[in-house]
């Protein structure tokens, strides 16, 4: 199985994998930069939001638009308990992840049975209908205007039955960059095993795989599910890291981004949504000189990218590098 | 690909090589919706904050230094508003930003400014949290929505007396907070009842059906919260359903604008107001000028005078604290100033809201805004 | 009973709108295969030529037609330079999804840029002269509405069911490879396919603009809202665009009047997903085939 370029079999992956998990631990030993930092949290998150919403999008291959929902369920669950309820540690975030789980069973089960472009406008509805909940839900949900003042994630210290309160950027790169790891070796671990197989053949062909006796539906469930969970966890980090959470979290744009970065990095490989996600992330921020331009340069890119790799940056490599091998 | 990736790499080496400021510049960080929704009135507000620094530094600057300043785009988004205000306070090193619009935004901004001693001043943002979280280097430079409705809604139950109010109000911190003060103080002065309330999407263009139904309960008045561009398509849609209730509005469409816009059918409708371009006081010339000689036309909003207001405001409290680098000296000197503007004079409390804008009441007559006299 | 009427009325007016802001994406889709995400782009760049026109002296009704011309040609672009390369390429159905999303961003930065953010208004003098018959009132801009829709619908039809080009539309839309082996030429027909399409959403944008005003933003509602009816009335059926609109608008305008009127667009999502539970392919819809 190809997760990284040019390289066949576990042992290089494993190779390769364990030389990437330190490196991102002690980059921030040598970079000075606040705003680098935060470039590469926000990066972080992003590429969890992408791995998760490729389970469904780019294995099974039906186009959830859909995925601001978890996310958005995440953070506003984390912001509630936090302000409202002055919670702010282990239990707020399992609570979170439960909330967001439910949340994708109760749009999972009517969702899943639709296909094609049906599958993609109700999952959007769905986020639609939330963001319009949020936004009028007076005085729990801050309303419009959105939830100021969600307390810093709060860890126990079982040694010395002390509270540690994660309050500097630092710490919540490490706590994102362990998380981000934590699911990209799920999402290894899943696509390498049966479910992973099944995932293939159902989007292969969706007739056959049932013929044979895979239940899609089942299938399409665990997709949706973990792929939900992991965007609340993102939503719950992100909810502590910034300290406020707004309906803006489940507009259309949110959606819109997490796909590209799917499609862009290379929907159903594994690394490809990592790399879109660092990609869409850091390129707004770079194109910044050209302030009003930047979504048009930025649109342009994305066309460009369709047009000449339209399986994504990854599967375009891994494409050419097929070829390159077969000569 | 490479080339790509060379940039890529220039502009990291720049965030990281940045050298700090020359000692006699003051860089003031700038954070707006300059695209998105809310474009038209954050690039008109940064229109009246720039050409404020043109006329600071034509007259030596701010104690001697030149001010500059860093504009960010936010697009109306909380995520955005906070990474332009992560670059302005960690790669330009700027100390005191003005920002944002949207009060979401604002608040995301504010979050990371309290927790690095960063002055923040609004000249726009409505929502009443922004001054309810105890941050000692905030301040508003725009009248809160209980500011404006108190003598408006004072006005209404004397002169106008009605028994019962509906309102119309767009969904968003502005048309939230707008109704929520009006509320409060109707009940404060046993006004009238309100028998009808909605809240509407900010991209809603279409009203039929709120109206229809305020037609046929036939309030005595209808109270409508909207930019000048809804809120002349809601009054004009009114109209053509042929609805003969009295409409009060919030300030923010008392412009120029909202009287092209709706046409006649504008007229009589009652406004509580804090500046207008048809102001002839010598700060309205002054900002009026300066905006026509850097614009080439009088603004057609009244954002741009908020910009122009709060950077003044800013360089004089930088003035009398003698610089950035102590915020708390920033936050006296803004206490104890006193300053005069095209709205009026303006004090700050110590939470951060100023004190007492005057405004007073217009009803528009043949297209024109009309001051009412009251008893 | 009187506020029920009108309700009624009210609905069925909002329908027609939506059923015209659905037009352009059922036709790109019934035909093409494509779910245009850029539709709302070319409805806000229908008014946005009209208004140029009209500012320039020529009239609403030859500023319209010449405007709905133009973004008809702007349509067979969008076919002929991305979608039909990525046809080629054998890529996904997806692919074109996404790369209409990009033309989104990229449109609705051009109109920021080269109109800024501030309003426009088409202009016709009949646009808010009430008409009242009975007692209930509409807007003149909902009766040309109303006039003009029809007068599209019957063109249409007359043009699928009996013109050469219709018929080979009709034919590929059900059957692509029979199609080929008859002789069609379906390159042709995708343009045209596209041109029809970009057509509609451009003439939704001219009539119903002038209700309200014209900015980079209108097209969220207009794609927002046609999808919902693409979805209710099923994707490639004209009829269930109608049906589909009219449901919606009811729905919506029901509600804000007898429930909660800041729930209105709860109210429609909540409609469309119910028919999508009960009836997925909506009440008219074509089923979606491999191929």
């Amino acid at each position: 199985m190809i997760i990284l370029k040019g390289t066949k079999g576990k042992k290089s992956n494993v190779l390769l994998i364990s030389f990437f998990i330190p490196l991102t631990l002690i980059l921030p030993l040598f970079i000075k930069s606040s705003f680098f930092i935060h470039m590469l949290i926000m990066s972080f998150i992003n590429a969890i939001l992408a791995i998760g919403l490729n389970f469904i999008l780019g294995f099974i291959g039906e186009k959830s638009l859909g995925h601001a929902a978890f996310y958005g369920l995440g953070a506003y669950t984390t912001a509630i308990l936090s302000t409202k309820f002055n919670l702010s540690d282990w239990r707020s975030l399992l609570i979170s992840l439960l909330v967001t789980a439910i949340g994708a069973l109760i749009i999972g089960f009517p969702s899943l049975r639709l296909r094609g472009p049906y599958f993609s406008i109700v999952t959007l509805g769905f986020v639609l209908i939330l963001q319009l909940f949020i936004s009028n839900g007076g005085v729990l949900t801050g309303g419009p205007t959105g939830l100021p003042g969600v307390k810093r994630l709060e860890i126990y210290n079982p040694f010395n039955n002390n509270v540690i309160v994660l309050s500097t950027d630092i710490s919540y790169y490490y706590l994102i960059t362990i998380s981000f790891w934590f699911c990209f070796l799920i999402s290894i671990l899943l696509v390498s095993s049966k479910i992973g197989r099944a995932w293939t053949a159902i989007r292969e062909n969706l007739d056959l795989a049932e013929s044979i006796g895979i239940n899609s539906f089942k299938y399409k469930l665990i997709a949706f599910l973990t792929g939900a969970i992991m965007a609340g966890l993102a939503g719950s980090i992100y909810a502590h890291y910034f300290s406020f959470v707004s309906p803006k979290l489940f507009d259309t744009f949110v959606n819109i981004n997490i796909v590209t970065m799917v499609i862009i990095g290379g929907e159903g490989t594994i690394l490809g949504p990592v790399i879109g996600a660092f990609l869409i992330t850091i390129l707004p921020e770079i194109l910044r000189f050209a302030e009003e331009l930047r979504i048009l340069i930025f649109g342009f890119i994305l066309l460009i990218t369709i047009i000449f790799a339209p399986k994504g940056i990854v599967g375009t490599i891994t494409n050419i590098l097929i070829h390159e091998k077969e000569r | 690909m490479r080339r790509f990736l060379l940039v890529l790499l220039l502009n990291l080496m720049v965030f990281l090589v940045l050298p700090s400021f020359a000692e006699n510049i003051i860089k003031i960080g700038v954070i707006a919706p300059l695209t998105g929704s809310q474009a038209i009135i954050g690039t008109n507000v940064v229109n009246g904050i720039k050409s404020a620094v043109k006329r600071i530094n034509d007259a030596g600057g701010i104690n001697g230094s030149i001010v500059k300043l860093v504009i960010y785009d936010d697009r109306n988004i909380p995520d955005e508003g906070v990474a332009a205000a992560r670059r302005l306070i960690y790669e330009d090193k700027v100390k005191v930003i003005i920002g944002s619009i949207g009060s979401s935004v604002t608040l995301a901004i504010q979050q990371l400014t309290m927790r690095e001693n960063i002055f923040l001043v609004t000249p726009v943002s409505m929502s009443p949290a922004l001054t309810q979280r105890g941050d000692k280097y905030f301040f508003r430079v725009t009248a809160t929505a209980e500011m404006r409705q108190r003598g408006f809604v004072s006005f209404v139950v004397e002169n106008l007396k009605p028994k019962t109010i509906a309102y119309l109000a767009v969904n968003d911190d502005l048309g939230r907070s707008e109704v929520e003060a009006a509320e409060k103080f109707y009940a404060e002065l046993k006004g009238p009842t309100t028998i009808f309330k909605a809240f509407f999407d900010p991209s809603e263009s279409n009203f039929i059906s709120y109206l229809t139904k305020i037609k046929v309960l036939n309030p005595d008045v209808l109270f409508i919260v909207a930019d000048s561009v809804k809120a002349a398509t809601i009054v004009k849609q009114a109209k053509t359903l042929g609805i003969k209730t009295t409409i009060l509005s919030s300030a923010d469409a008392a412009t120029a604008q909202f009287l092209q816009l709706a046409g006649d059918a504008a007229e009589g409708i009652y406004f509580p107001l804090d500046w207008s371009p048809d102001f002839t006081d010598k700060y309205s010339r002054e900002f009026l000028n300066a905006y026509k000689e850097d614009y080439g036309t009088i603004p057609d909003t009244k954002f741009a005078v908020q910009g122009w207001e709060a950077m003044w405001i800013v360089a004089e409290a930088i003035k009398k604290a003698g610089g950035i680098d102590n915020p708390d000296k920033l936050r006296t000197a803004f206490l104890n100033l006193t300053w005069i503007g095209p709205r009026g004079t303006w004090k700050f409390k110590e939470n951060g809201d100023p004190i007492g804008i005057s405004t007073f009441v217009v009803i528009v007559k043949n297209g024109k805004f009309e001051r009412v006299l009251t008893k | 009973m009187l506020l029920l009427l009108q309700t009624i009325v009210n609905g069925i007016v909002d329908g027609l709108a939506y059923s015209l802001m659905s037009s352009g994406l059922t036709l790109v889709f019934g035909i093409g295969r494509v779910i245009n995400f850029a539709h709302g782009e070319l409805f806000t760049l229908g008014a946005y030529i009209a208004i140029i026109l009209v500012q320039n002296h020529f009239s609403y009704l030859f500023g319209s037609l010449i405007s709905i011309i133009l973004v008809g040609f702007v349509g067979v672009i969008i076919e002929t330079l991305v979608i039909r390369r990525l046809r080629r390429l054998g890529a996904s159905i997806w692919s074109p999804f996404l790369a209409t999303l990009a033309l989104l961003n990229i449109l609705q930065s051009l109109y920021l840029i080269i109109f800024s953010p501030n309003p426009y208004i088409l202009n016709n003098p009949f646009a808010y002269v009430p008409i009242n018959i009975f007692s209930i009132t509409i807007s003149g801009q909902d009766l040309i509405i109303l006039i003009v829709f029809l007068l599209s619908i019957c063109l249409l039809n007359w043009f699928l069911k009996k013109t050469k080009y219709g018929i080979a539309m009709k034919a590929i839309s059900q059957d692509r490879e029979a199609s080929l082996l008859m002789g069609i030429n379906i390159e042709n027909i995708y343009k045209l396919t596209w041109f029809l399409g970009a057509m509609l959403s451009a003439l939704a944008g001219i009539l119903l603009t002038p209700k309200s005003t014209v900015d980079p933003y209108i097209g969220r509602v207009a794609l927002l809202k046609g999808l919902c009816v693409v979805i209710i009335g099923g994707l490639g059926s004209i009829e269930g665009a109608i049906l589909g609109g009219i449901f919606l608008g009811l729905t919506e305008s029901l509600a804000s009047v007898y429930l909660l009127p800041t729930f209105k667009d709860v109210f429609g999502y909540l409609f469309v997903i119910l028919i999508l539970l009960l009836k997925p392919r909506g009440i008219l819809g074509k089923s979606l085939r491999r191929g």
